[in-house]
């Protein structure tokens, strides 16, 4: 069977499951709530890009230091993101603190710095990063 | 393999022609690596930009990535100081996509899209070279030192001299 598109403004359910009241959404509302921008980055060794959406590069600015670039730029610099570093060993305790630069929100660009729960920066084999909002 | 074919992607939210790409397309790990430094930040370490897997894919399929002109644009809006949002987002829509590039056509593509054109407008007037374009394996494979890493500049005169 050939793909198509389906067309459609709104989507309606009844919810005869649960409250039997109908309900309504705006597809609009569905666009607006996915993830615009996520990606895995390994930081150790020659940093790479393990897997990714939305992206032209990622800068390897230094030690736990990051920037994404964005191939569809965000509307604004007002959008959220959420980055976390993963432990590198199943046996490794502590924590992974990511923190957006001060100046690091553009609407290309997302600059980072990765550090331990000590502050000293670290560099992980496992950064993960969502960004979400509104798109140019 | 026969190649796919992309859509007529011209109006098309360029959003919705990367779900296309990453749905049609194979990822595309570059070994290029491009190595620089910023004039305004010479107190900074080298930075390195690695191309992304799935754009490379975008800029090797041609007709989903719009013409860099279109980013600059977009750099301009956004640095007039009394920016909030853009406005002229269509651009990177509506504008005609380039067509197919070599690896190495997207890594130039990449220079003047992604890194900041102070470095690389202007580079044979720099007094030190700030941009180096090399091989994955060219560069140091253990993170040692990081925060200290500067480009070779007798390498680069070699080079600058062959």
């Amino acid at each position: 069977m050939a793909n198509g598109t389906i067309a459609f403004d709104t989507l309606t359910t009844s919810d005869s499951v649960n409250t039997g009241t109908e309900k309504s959404i705006d597809t609009s509302y569905l666009l607006n709530g996915v993830a615009k921008s996520h990606g895995v980055v390994n930081q150790s060794g020659t940093v790479a890009i393990t897997d990714s959406f939305n992206t032209s590069s990622v800068n390897d600015d230094g030690t736990g230091l990051n920037t994404v670039t964005f191939t569809n730029n965000m509307a604004n610099s007002t959008y959220t993101a959420i980055a976390g570093g993963q432990l590198s060993a199943t046996n490794e305790t502590g924590s992974r603190d990511w923190s957006i630069k001060a100046d690091g929100k553009a609407t290309s660009t997302l600059a980072s710095r990765l550090a331990t729960g000590a502050g000293t920066a670290y560099d992980t084999g496992v950064l993960n990063y969502t960004v979400d909002g509104d798109l140019a | 393999m026969t190649k796919i074919k992309t859509p007529k992607f011209q109006g098309t939210h360029l959003w919705d022609r990367l779900c296309w790409a990453k749905e049609n397309l194979e990822g595309k790990q570059s070994d290029y690596r491009i190595v620089w430094e910023d004039p305004d930040a010479p107190e900074e370490c080298s930075k390195i930009t690695v191309p992304d897997p799935n754009w490379m894919a975008c800029a090797l399929q041609g007709g989903i990535l719009p013409p860099v002109e279109v980013y600059w644009a977009l750099a301009e809006d956004e640095a007039k100081p009394d920016f909030k949002k853009h406005t002229r987002g269509y651009l990177l829509h509506n504008t005609k996509p380039v067509e197919a590039m070599t690896e190495e056509q997207a890594i130039e593509y990449l220079i003047m899209k992604d890194i900041p054109q102070r470095v690389w407008r202007e580079y044979q007037k720099a007094n030190k070279p700030r941009l180096v374009i090399c091989k994955k394996n060219q560069l140091p494979s253990t993170r040692e030192w990081r925060n200290a890493w500067k480009i070779d500049e007798n390498i680069i005169a070699t080079d600058k001299a062959a």
